[in-house]
Formats: C-alpha cells, sequence, structure tokens
C-alpha cells in the first residue's frame, strides 16, 4: 500500500510581502484618521472649502435635516436648549460659551435662522457653523 | 573540513495568529477612523445690522433659489455681486454685507454664498431672515 505524501507547507516567505503591506496599512489608519463620538442624528453637513479648521473644544450642537436639536446624547427642543445655554453661560467664568452648530446640508436655511436668533437672545454673540471640506 | 550546517531559524511566535490580530486590528482602524476634515464659518449673532433696503451703505445678498441671487434686488451671478462688494469693501473696510435667504432654501445654497463671500467679507457679513 502506498501512502500519500503528505503535501509540503508552503514557504514562509511568500506571505512576507503581505504581512508587510497589511502593518504599513494598519500604521496608516492608526496615524492618519481620527476617532469621532457618532452624533445623535446622522447629519450630512454642507460642503464648503474655507481655512478655517474646526476646534474640538466647542460644543457641539446636532440638527439634522428634520430641524431637531441634540447635544452629545441629549435631545433639545428650543426652549430646553434656550434652558441650557443660559444656565451654561451663568456657570462660565467669562460669561462666554463656544458654539459650533453641525447641521444638515438640506435643513431650511429659515431654522438655521431660528437657533441663531434663539442662542443670539439666550447670551451667545456667536457661532461657528460647521463645514465638510471637498 | 566540517561545513557548518545551516539549520532554518525557529519562529518566536506563530506567524498566522499574528496576521490574523494584525488583520481585525487593520478592519477595526478602517471601520471606525474618520478622515472628515471639518471646518467652519464664524457668523456674528451678537447683534444685528438694521435692514436698509436699495443702500449702497450696505450689500444685501439674497438667495431666491439655487443659482438665483441678486444684490440690492438688482439680479446677477454670484462672481459679479462678490466683485461688487469686493469693491465696496476696499472703499469702506466696515461695509456689512448681509446674506438673506428666501423661502425653504436648503443650507447648502447659503453655505455656497457664505464661501464665495469667505475670502472678501470675512469678517462684514451676517445672516439675515426674509421679512417681505
Amino acid at each position: 500500500m502506498r501512502i500519500a505524501d503528505t503535501p509540503a507547507k508552503p514557504p514562509i516567505e511568500n506571505i512576507l510581502p503581505l504581512v508587510n503591506i497589511v502593518f504599513l496599512l494598519l500604521i496608516f489608519f492608526m496615524l492618519a484618521g481620527s476617532f469621532n463620538q457618532p452624533d445623535f442624528y446622522p447629519v450630512d453637513a454642507p460642503v464648503a472649502n474655507n481655512k478655517e479648521q474646526a476646534d474640538r473644544q466647542y460644543v457641539t450642537l446636532v440638527m439634522n435635516e428634520k430641524g431637531q436639536l441634540a447635544i452629545g446624547e441629549q435631545t433639545y427642543s428650543d426652549a430646553s436648549l434656550e434652558r441650557y445655554v443660559r444656565e451654561q453661560l451663568a456657570l462660565s467664568t467669562d460669561k462666554k460659551m463656544n458654539i459650533q452648530l453641525k447641521a444638515d446640508a438640506e435643513v431650511k436655511s429659515e431654522r438655521v435662522i431660528d437657533i441663531m436668533e434663539l442662542l443670539a437672545a439666550a447670551g451667545v454673540d456667536s457661532l461657528r457653523l460647521l463645514t465638510v471640506a471637498e | 573540513m566540517q561545513i557548518v550546517e545551516h539549520r532554518p531559524k525557529r519562529m518566536l511566535i506563530s506567524l498566522t495568529s499574528l496576521i490574523d490580530v494584525v488583520f481585525i486590528l487593520l478592519i477595526f482602524f478602517m471601520l471606525a477612523s474618520s478622515f472628515m476634515k471639518w471646518q467652519f464659518f464664524e457668523l456674528a449673532i451678537g447683534e444685528s445690522e438694521p435692514l436698509v433696503l436699495n443702500s449702497d451703505e450696505q450689500s444685501l445678498v439674497r438667495i431666491e433659489g439655487e443659482g438665483r441671487y441678486l444684490l440690492n434686488d438688482a439680479e446677477m451671478a454670484l462672481p459679479a455681486i462678490v466683485a461688487q462688494v469686493q469693491r465696496r469693501i476696499r472703499s469702506n473696510a466696515a461695509h456689512p454685507v448681509l446674506v438673506q435667504p428666501v423661502g425653504d432654501l436648503p443650507l447648502q445654497q447659503l453655505t455656497i454664498v457664505l464661501e464665495a463671500l469667505d475670502d472678501v467679507a470675512k469678517k462684514n457679513v451676517s445672516i439675515t431672515r426674509d421679512h417681505r
């Protein structure tokens, strides 16, 4: 009886280039990418190319295409947002609150103006409108 | 003469399990990392300019729809509006520029105008509601 030979294992050198490329890709994604906390509402921000880079230190107010508002995991009505901003301004030492608005590109501009007026009434003097570079 | 026999080096760890872990890490970083470049327009919201229609003292840019723009009620293309605003700002650095979206205009259309005016009138631009 003839016993079949067990096939020889492929040499390890064949997969080394693959491992090298996978390592390079891993290092690229680790260094070049950044982790962002997902927003409460999914938002497709408007596209624009301006030179100012967004700052993570700002409070991000998210507005979806229906005009609903959220900060972090908390949703807000217009009245509760105004109350929240007033409370935060009262707590801050310099009476300033840095807010950036991440609004959906399809939301009505009138709705954005509503929120700008609401924030102005609450005591905020400037607002950053976030956009995504093309 | 004695020839030293070359023996293959022993791997310290199994390459297969190392590749498995590296692949899992690669997939995690590919899915979890974000390459979006976030930028912003600074909007002054504290004080509002009084709206004076048909005046050379301020530029009112009305956006009536996609690609339909009016500067102080005269319809013109966006590059022409930008050129006019730039000329006015050169003669008066504090020349106010009001951007007024009309109707149910999506924010993207407003952003196109803000982007166009950003280089010539960064500090002068404010957004105003359509009261007509």
